[in-house]
């Protein structure tokens, strides 16, 4: 079937296009939607090439810094005030690919994709959604938990993390680059030896990338030792089904999550914050 | 539904007609007859169709043909004209080549990588070609290649 497709400057055109039609998406670096059209993916019919400067800005906004869809992985690793999402945006694919893959379409990546998302769930970021002639906020979890309501995604919206620090790690089977096993990021904010915010996202492991509410809830509240360390891992399995494709089994993501969240937190340990 | 698309491909002004959802792979080798860049796994994991657009290190099979209007569009082809790259020589002397599918791809990511940053260590030389796969060499032979046009060019 042939594929329909719209070149548009106004996000209002662009959203009622995906509100009202299923197989319309709004093409960002392609690396997603390009291979489901290799790949015969019927459901893909109509493409939406929007363009627009908001789109491609990076900039602080009082509160946290501002990124839009369709900045690139690239554009992300070039920007200092994006320093929080270096390491993630470094961990995404190869050269060729991080100057092709968006932060919009990082977002609604088919998993294990989605490494960068991972991290800004960790961060609390907030999805920026074209609302009429405006622009609505809303939690970027919600975003991700509510498939059913078709939203044109503008940017994401990083709140200052004041005392908190990022922790990022993504294991995968190749070298140095490849899909994800299971990328853990973890946000901790830490005073008087005691852990006082915790918020831990894990992808690649079950779906769309998650925040582990048993994790952080086992974390927050006393001081980082092994054995909170230890009994935090333990949690990450609660209410998901982990995931089995080509590259690992669900029981070995979970097992390998486990780990690598007890490593990550190992060194956050010793870290100043 | 097809629709015009104008371009510079290696250096040369060309306009043609697009189908909808056709890849600049497929451009490039059906409709221009440029086959350097290859067809490998088309879905950005072998890095066989790597190309430069606007200078900028592309996958050729993941770009909607209708993005490179008005755009540069450059494959290994551009490099070999009249004389052949430095990093082309460097490969025969190498051997970094066996069955040559991923070498264009790979001399485009390395020729990006030398024009930004002429001095590379080997681990930016591993970083820079790791979204190319090759699966005859090993890769040690294309690293080795990479460095010494690097070492020679800064010599120079």
């Amino acid at each position: 079937m042939p594929i329909e497709i719209t070149r548009t400057d106004d996000p209002g055109l662009a959203a009622r296009l995906i509100a009202n039609d299923r197989g319309a998406y709004v093409m960002g670096g392609g690396t997603g939607l390009m291979r489901r059209i290799h790949e015969g993916d019927q459901a893909v019919r109509h493409l939406i090439l929007l363009s627009g400067p908001r789109l491609r800005q990076i900039a602080p906004e009082r509160g946290g810094f501002f990124i839009g869809a369709q900045a690139s992985m690239a554009d992300v690793l070039a920007a200092p005030e994006a320093r929080a999402l270096h390491q993630p945006a470094a961990s995404v694919g190869a050269p060729a690919l991080r100057n092709m893959a968006t932060v919009g379409g990082n977002l609604f990546a088919r998993p294990p994709y989605g490494d960068l998302t991972t991290a800004l769930l960790a961060l609390d970021a907030e999805a920026v959604t074209a609302s009429g002639s405006g622009e609505d906020r809303r939690p970027l979890a919600l975003l991700l938990e509510d498939r059913t309501t078709r939203r044109l995604v503008l940017g994401v919206f990083v709140p200052d993390q004041g005392g908190a620090r990022l922790h990022y790690t993504k294991m995968t089977r190749s070298h140095p680059r490849g899909a994800s096993i299971v990328t853990v990021a973890a946000s901790l904010a830490r005073s008087g030896g005691r852990v006082t915010m915790a918020r831990v996202a894990f992808g690649g492991l079950a779906g769309a990338p998650f925040r582990a509410s048993g994790v952080e809830r086992a974390l927050t509240g006393g001081p980082l030792g092994s054995e909170t360390i230890a009994t935090a891992a333990e949690r990450i399995g609660d209410g998901i089904t982990p995931m089995s494709d080509a590259l690992a089994s669900g029981w070995y993501r979970l097992e390998m999550a486990k780990i690598h969240l007890r490593r990550l937190l190992g060194t956050a340990q010793g870290s100043p914050s | 539904m097809t629709t015009p698309v104008h371009f510079t491909h290696n250096g040369r002004p060309v306009s043609l007609f697009t189908e909808a959802g056709e890849s600049l792979l497929s451009l490039l080798r059906l409709k221009l007859g440029d086959q350097t860049p290859k067809y490998g796994c088309g879905q950005g994991g072998c890095g066989a169709c790597s190309v430069r657009i606007d200078g900028q290190l592309r996958l050729a099979c993941l770009t909607l043909a209708e993005t490179v209007d008005g755009a540069e569009v450059e494959t290994v082809a551009a490099l070999s004209a009249p004389n052949l790259d430095p990093l082309q020589e460097a490969f025969m002397d190498h051997f970094a080549a066996q069955c040559g599918y991923c070498t264009p791809g790979m001399i485009v990511a390395a020729r990006t990588l030398l024009d930004t940053n002429p001095r590379p260590s080997r681990d930016e030389v591993i970083e820079a070609i790791s979204g190319n796969l090759c699966r005859c060499t090993g890769y040690e032979p294309i690293i080795d290649a990479i460095l010494a046009v690097a070492a020679q060019e800064v010599s120079a």
